[in-house]
């Protein structure tokens, strides 16, 4: 069945083959585009530097018009994710916007990790840390970089 | 499912002598779909969409998906001038792209040895330490690429220009051209270009009529100018059908509504509702079209819709929304993809020259997160022991400490 969600999905997958963003890949799992698997690498220069952060996103037949599900399966020390590995980043909720692709929202996810937003904290232990004990957090931090070497 | 390979995508001109075309694929592409825009509309806010992206958007959140600007579907307004170009450069497109191909084949990662035209054909990239500046290009803003399009067309024209080499002889077409100063001289017979010393020996077998090289690059035009003066796209008469204020209809004449219509009446109150909006959108981008499916088509369409997304779709199972997703289970019966997923995103982040790599990635960071905010510097000191290649997965899981000297030169 080709329907306008699975022919976008190739195509995003298509632009992740020939022209990915740095440092994050993705792929559909093997029997189902509606689901994939992704990798973030920790940017240089932050806590999160040389993390393999893996991700799964999840797609529906509104997809583009409804944002897919994203979460870390990788354990995850931040702000805006919560202990399930769900996200709260905008861009994913009320400000989605059907002109994203697979590419676009893993760079945003990429970038949220150095750059959290702490107006809406998902883990509060990490908001507080990062607002009041930048050492502490960061340590924390890199606990689950080295965490995530080992999955 | 298509196969990947089908796709065509902007990236298809990345590794081609013609990255610069990129932007140009991707402006006649629809942001929503990714695909190039069919039946182009544009918006009060004068963005354009495929007619049936832009609906579907409208009627779900009212705003433009490009600038959030609110919107209505009446006031959409068709964008012919984007269509005719679409439907030229899809015609052009595997022709441009075969020939572009076959360049780089020939070409070989050998520097052109084209007479007369070396120097430009080095301008459009064919060096391979361009190929990252030209990739970057790609990335450009619309506006930008407006330039690019410039350049890229009439490095399109160098090209088709270089095909027959020396024994090349533009016809007597090229007498309505400025000669190029190419060092060639005209047959006084069939005005064909070529070398001074090749003429003699042409003249004694010239009749007159220019030579059958031209006559693959001459059939490109006269289908083009015929696709524009045959089938300029034309507005056709189907009028659009109104949005219902669902809140003032009943059941019982929203279903009426339905049997006018021709669409299926069953479902719960809220699917009618998603099916007739469904309905509006299919019907109003075919009534946009120049070249409008039947109805029958568009049922099955809606038919489509039901099966995926309408009151036949199959039970949602977004695993991972499940409460009891075992993330560590679901990381281990796919090791194999993530491997391979962490080798595909670390590749990106090695960049050949050391210059080059850290200029791009300051780029990058600059686009991604403008409002960084400021290391402590702790985290700074700690930041510039990190700074070491990225080539391979650290054996060890602790580094600090390591290469400060050498990496902070």
């Amino acid at each position: 069945m080709s329907t306008t969600a699975r022919r976008r999905l190739m195509r995003d997958f298509k632009r992740m083959q020939s022209d990915p963003p740095a440092g994050v890949s993705a792929s559909p799992v093997a029997d189902n585009v509606m689901t994939w698997n992704a990798v973030i690498i920790g940017p240089a220069d932050t806590p999160f530097e040389d993390g393999t952060f893996r991700l799964v996103m999840n797609f529906d037949e509104g997809y583009p018009n409804k944002a897919p599900q994203v979460r870390f399966i990788s354990q995850m020390f931040h702000p805006n994710v919560y202990n399930t590995g769900e996200l709260c980043l905008d861009i994913l909720q009320n400000r989605w916007s059907p002109t994203y692709d697979v590419a676009a929202i893993l760079t945003s996810v990429q970038s949220l990790l150095n750059d959290p937003n702490t107006q809406s904290p998902a883990n509060a232990e990490a908001s507080t840390l990062y607002k009041e004990n930048k050492r502490e957090y960061h340590k924390r931090v890199r606990e689950t970089v080295e965490k995530s070497w080992e999955d | 499912m298509d196969s990947i390979s089908e796709v065509s995508d902007p990236t298809d001109w990345l590794p081609t002598p013609l990255p610069l075309l990129a932007p140009v694929d991707s402006a006649l592409r629809c942001q929503v779909c990714k695909d190039f825009y069919e039946t182009p509309m544009i918006t009060s806010c004068s963005h354009t969409f495929c007619s049936l992206c832009i609906r579907k958007c409208l009627s779900s959140d009212g705003r433009c998906p490009a600038c959030r600007e609110q919107d209505q579907a009446s006031k959409l307004r068709r964008n012919w001038a984007i269509q005719e170009v679409v439907e030229s450069f899809k015609t052009a497109r595997p022709q441009v792209l075969d020939v572009a191909k076959r360049r780089e084949n020939e070409e070989d990662g050998s520097p052109v040895q084209i007479k007369g035209r070396k120097r430009k054909w080095q301008d459009v990239g064919g060096e391979r330490e361009d190929a990252e500046g030209a990739r970057k290009a790609a990335r450009q803003t619309r506006s930008q690429s407006r330039k690019a399009t410039t350049s890229a067309i009439s490095q399109d024209i160098v090209i088709l220009d270089s095909e027959g080499d020396d024994d090349y002889d533009p016809s007597g077409e090229a007498e309505d051209y400025p000669q190029p100063g190419d060092g060639l001289v005209p047959c006084p017979v069939c005005g064909a270009r070529m070398k001074e010393e090749a003429v003699w020996l042409h003249i004694e077998r010239c009749d007159g009529n220019p030579p059958k090289k031209l006559s693959e690059a001459r059939s490109i035009t006269p289908q083009i100018s015929a696709s524009r003066h045959n089938r300029p796209p034309q507005p056709n008469l189907i009028p659009r059908l109104p949005q219902l204020n669902y809140s003032l209809l009943k059941d019982g004449a929203l279903k009426k509504k339905f049997d006018d219509l021709g669409i299926p009446n069953w479902g719960s109150r809220e699917l009618l509702i998603r099916r007739h909006t469904e309905w509006v959108n299919l019907y109003n981008s075919n009534a946009d079209s120049s070249t409008p499916k039947s109805n029958r088509e568009l049922l099955r369409e809606l038919d489509l819709w039901e099966r995926s997304q309408g009151g036949r779709a199959p039970a949602r199972d977004a695993l991972s929304k499940k409460k009891d997703f075992d993330g560590k289970a679901w990381m281990e019966g796919n090791k194999s993809q993530f491997d391979e997923l962490i080798r595909e995103a670390r590749k990106k982040r090695q960049v050949p020259s050391k210059k080059e790599g850290q200029k791009e990635e300051t780029a990058n960071d600059a686009e991604r997160s403008p409002n960084m905010p400021s290391a402590l510097p702790g985290q700074l000191a700690l930041s510039s022991t990190k700074k070491m290649p990225m080539f391979a997965m650290p054996s060890e899981p602790i580094r600090d400490g390591d290469g400060i000297e050498d990496s902070t030169q």
